[in-house]
C-alpha cells in the first residue's frame, strides 16, 4: 500500500512515516502545498493523509485536485482544528475520514486501514488473523469458523487490535477508540480492563488461542 | 434606599423644619401687627373720650372697655398692659389696656380703655391655620409633583440598570442604553456603551487567545505523544526510564484532554454550534443509554428511565449530546457499584440521580472550570461545560443531594 503524507510539521510527519513504514506500507511525504500538488499529479497512491494548514495554500483546494485527478484515492484529513465545518466540508469534498490532532499513532494507522479496506474491497473482504476472522460488513466475528457474540465495544477492541498487530496499544488510545474524547475517562481504564478480559474469554471459550499481552502499567499487546 | 425616596425624605424634613419656622414667624408678625392695631384702636378711644372730658365734660363709661376715674393729684403717665378680668358670664377674659392718668380741666381722671384681646386672638388663630393649610396643600402638591417628574425623569436610568443588570458578556450583545435628552444621562449612556464595548472586546481577545492558544498546542502535543509512544514501542528502555517516559505520556494524555475541553469550551462559548434542529431529549437519552450500556453494566448499575412526555428542544444536537455525556460519564462515574441512575423526563424538566455516599461539598463552585473536590485526573472541566451548554441553551441546571442521590435537574 503506498501512502502520501501531506503534513508540515517535520517532527510529526517523521513519526507518523516511521510508523506507517513499520506496518509495511509505503510513505512518501510533502511537507507544502506545492511538493503535494506535484506529487499528487504524478504518482498514485492509495492513501493519502492531509493537512489542512499548509504553506503556500489549503489541504483542502489539493482534495479538490485530487478528486479530479484520482478518484479511487483514500484521502484522510489530519487537522488541529476540531471543526465540525471543516470536517462536514472535507467529508463533502470527498475525503473518506477526519482526525483532529493530538491523535494516537495506533488510531491514525486503524483508520487508514479501514478507509483503504472500504476503498478496495467495498469494505466487503473479511480480516482473517489465523483461527480469527472478522466480517466487517455485518460486524460479525468467527473463531476457528465458529460465530462467537461480541458486545459492540468488544468488537471494535478487537478490530484495533488486529489492525494494530504487534503494537503496544496504551490504556488512553484504547479509551480514546472506545470512547471517543468528548469525556473524561481518567478513570475509566477498569473498563478497558472489563473488556479486554471478557474478549479474552470469549475467544478463548470458541477455542482460540490468546493472543493479548498485558504490557504491565502501559497498556496491551496483540501478539501474532 | 431608592434615590426618590431619599430625595422625598429629605424634602419632607426640611420642608418640615421650613414650615415650623414660616408658622413660627407669621405667628410673631401676626401677633405684633394686631397687637399694634389694637394700640392703635386704644389710641383713638382715648382720645375719643380724653376729648369728651375736656370739651363736653361729659364722663363715657363703658365697663369694661373703658373706665374713667376722678383721682387725687398724681403725676401723669400713659402705659400700655394686658390683664385679665372677669366678666358678667363669669369668665376670665384676657384684655388689652391702656391706662392715662391726666390732668384735663383741672382734674386729674384715670382714664382706662380696654379692648379684648380675644377677638385679636380668633383672628390671629384662623389666618394662621389659613396659612398653614395652605402652605401644607402647597408641599403636597410640590412632593406628588416632585415625585411625578423624578418618575418620569429617572426612568431612562431605572430601565440602563435593568438592562446593565441583564447584560451577559457571553452572550454577545451589545449594550444598547435607553435613549434620554439629560445631558448627565447621555453622558453615562456614553460611558456605559464605550465600557462595555472595551468589555466585549477584551473578552472576545480572551476568548480567541484561548482559541488560538489551545489550537496552537494540538500539533506540538500531537509530536510529544507520537515520541513518546514510539519510545515506549521500543525496547531499548531501562525500567527505570520507562517508569518516567510512562509518567510524561500520562502528563501529555491529561494535557491533551484539558485542551481538548478547553477547546471545546471556547467553542461553546463562541456559539459555534448553530445547526439548529427540533431536537428529541427523549431520543438522545435513548441514545445515550445505549452507548453507556456496556459500562453501566460492567458497574452493575440499574438504569431506569421513566419518561412521561417528551422534551424538544430547539437547538444544535451536539450540544445536547455532549451535555448528556457529560450528565451520563458523572453519574457512572460518582457511582458506586451495584448503585442506580434514574432518569426522569417530562416536558421542560429532565432529572437525572444516582447512587453517592456523600453530597457535593461546595455546590457554589461545583459548576466552576478546573475545580474538583478531590485529588484525581480529571480535567475539571466537565461540569463547566455543562453549566455553558446549559447557559447558551437557556436552560437552568441544579444539583441537589437527597437520600444518598446525586441529582442533576435540568429546566427550561
Amino acid at each position: 500500500m503506498k501512502i502520501l503524507i501531506i503534513e508540515d510539521e517535520q517532527e510529526l510527519l517523521y513519526e507518523i512515516k516511521s510508523y506507517l513504514e513499520k506496518e509495511d506500507f509505503i510513505c512518501e511525504v510533502a511537507d507544502m502545498y506545492n511538493t503535494a500538488s506535484e506529487k499528487l499529479s504524478v504518482y498514485h497512491y492509495d492513501i493519502v493523509l492531509v493537512d489542512i494548514m499548509l504553506p503556500g495554500g489549503t489541504g483542502l483546494d489539493l482534495i479538490k485536485t485530487l478528486k479530479n485527478i484520482q478518484q479511487d484515492t483514500g484521502i484522510l484529513i489530519i487537522s488541529a482544528k476540531n471543526s465540525l465545518d471543516d470536517k462536514l466540508y472535507g467529508l463533502d469534498l470527498g475525503a473518506d475520514d477526519y482526525i483532529t490532532k493530538p491523535f494516537h499513532l495506533a488510531e491514525l494507522n486503524s483508520r487508514i486501514k479501514s478507509v483503504f479496506r472500504r476503498r478496495k474491497f467495498n469494505g466487503a473482504v473479511e480480516i482473517v488473523h489465523n483461527e480469527i476472522k472478522i466480517n466487517p460488513d455485518n460486524k460479525a466475528v468467527y473463531v476457528k469458523g465458529k460465530k462467537i457474540a461480541l458486545t459492540k465495544k468488544e468488537y471494535e477492541l478487537l478490530n484495533f487490535f488486529i489492525a494494530n498487530k504487534n503494537r503496544l496499544l496504551t490504556k488512553e488510545s484504547i479509551a480514546e477508540h472506545l470512547w471517543g474524547d468528548n469525556i473524561d475517562l481518567a478513570d475509566n481504564f477498569d473498563f478497558i480492563y472489563t473488556h479486554i478480559n471478557n474478549l479474552r474469554k470469549k475467544i478463548a471459550s470458541a477455542g482460540g488461542s490468546d493472543y493479548l499481552l498485558t504490557v504491565y502499567g502501559m497498556g496491551y499487546k496483540y501478539i501474532d | 434606599m431608592k434615590l426618590i425616596h431619599k430625595i422625598n425624605q429629605r424634602y419632607l424634613i426640611y420642608s418640615l423644619a421650613v414650615l415650623i419656622l414660616l408658622g413660627v414667624a407669621i405667628n410673631i408678625t401676626l401677633k405684633i401687627i394686631v397687637a399694634d392695631e389694637t394700640d392703635e384702636t386704644l389710641e383713638y378711644t382715648y382720645k375719643h373720650v380724653e376729648r369728651l372730658i375736656k370739651e363736653k365734660q361729659q364722663l363715657v363709661l363703658l365697663e369694661p372697655f373703658i373706665s374713667v376715674e376722678l383721682i387725687d393729684h398724681a403725676w401723669e403717665s400713659r402705659c400700655f398692659s394686658d390683664t385679665i378680668l372677669y366678666t358678667e358670664l363669669n369668665e376670665s377674659e384676657e384684655f388689652r389696656q391702656l391706662t392715662v392718668i391726666k390732668t384735663i380741666n383741672n382734674n386729674t381722671y384715670k382714664i382706662t380703655v380696654r379692648e379684648s384681646a380675644i377677638e385679636s386672638g380668633d383672628l390671629l388663630e384662623t389666618v394662621i391655620i389659613l396659612i398653614l393649610i395652605s402652605l401644607l396643600l402647597l408641599f403636597g402638591m410640590l412632593f406628588y409633583l416632585n415625585m411625578r417628574i423624578s418618575k418620569s425623569v429617572w426612568s431612562p436610568f431605572y430601565k440602563n440598570l435593568e438592562k446593565l443588570k441583564n447584560f451577559s458578556l457571553q452572550k454577545m450583545e451589545t449594550f444598547r442604553p435607553e435613549n434620554s435628552n439629560i445631558s448627565e444621562f447621555q453622558e453615562l449612556n456614553e460611558t456605559l456603551k464605550s465600557l462595555t464595548g472595551k468589555l466585549i472586546n477584551d473578552y472576545d481577545t480572551l476568548k480567541k487567545f484561548t482559541e488560538n492558544a489551545s489550537h496552537e498546542l494540538q500539533t506540538p502535543l500531537a509530536i510529544i505523544r507520537s515520541k513518546i509512544e514510539s519510545l515506549l514501542e521500543g525496547n531499548e528502555l531501562s525500567p527505570v526510564q520507562a517508569e518516567k517516559i510512562k509518567s510524561i505520556y500520562q502528563s501529555v494524555n491529561r494535557l491533551t484532554r484539558i485542551n481538548k475541553n478547553l477547546l471545546l469550551l471556547t467553542k461553546i462559548e463562541n456559539q459555534q454550534f448553530v445547526k439548529i434542529e427540533a431536537v428529541s431529549i427523549k431520543k438522545s437519552i435513548l441514545e445515550q443509554m445505549e452507548y453507556f450500556s456496556e459500562l453501566t453494566e460492567l458497574k452493575e448499575l440499574r438504569v431506569d428511565f421513566r419518561d412521561i412526555s417528551d422534551w424538544i428542544l430547539r437547538c444544535d444536537k451536539t450540544l445536547i449530546e455532549i451535555l448528556f455525556n457529560n450528565l451520563f460519564s458523572n453519574a457512572i462515574k460518582h457511582n458506586i457499584r451495584g448503585g442506580a441512575i434514574n432518569i426522569q423526563l417530562e416536558n421542560k424538566k429532565m432529572i437525572m440521580s444516582n447512587s453517592g455516599t456523600k453530597p457535593i461539598e461546595n455546590t457554589r463552585r461545583m459548576f466552576d472550570r478546573f475545580y474538583k473536590e478531590a485529588v484525581s485526573d480529571s480535567t475539571g472541566l466537565g461540569l463547566a461545560i455543562s453549566k455553558q451548554i446549559c447557559l447558551v441553551l437557556n436552560l437552568k441546571i441544579e444539583y441537589h443531594f437527597s437520600g444518598k442521590m446525586h441529582s442533576f435537574v435540568l429546566l427550561l
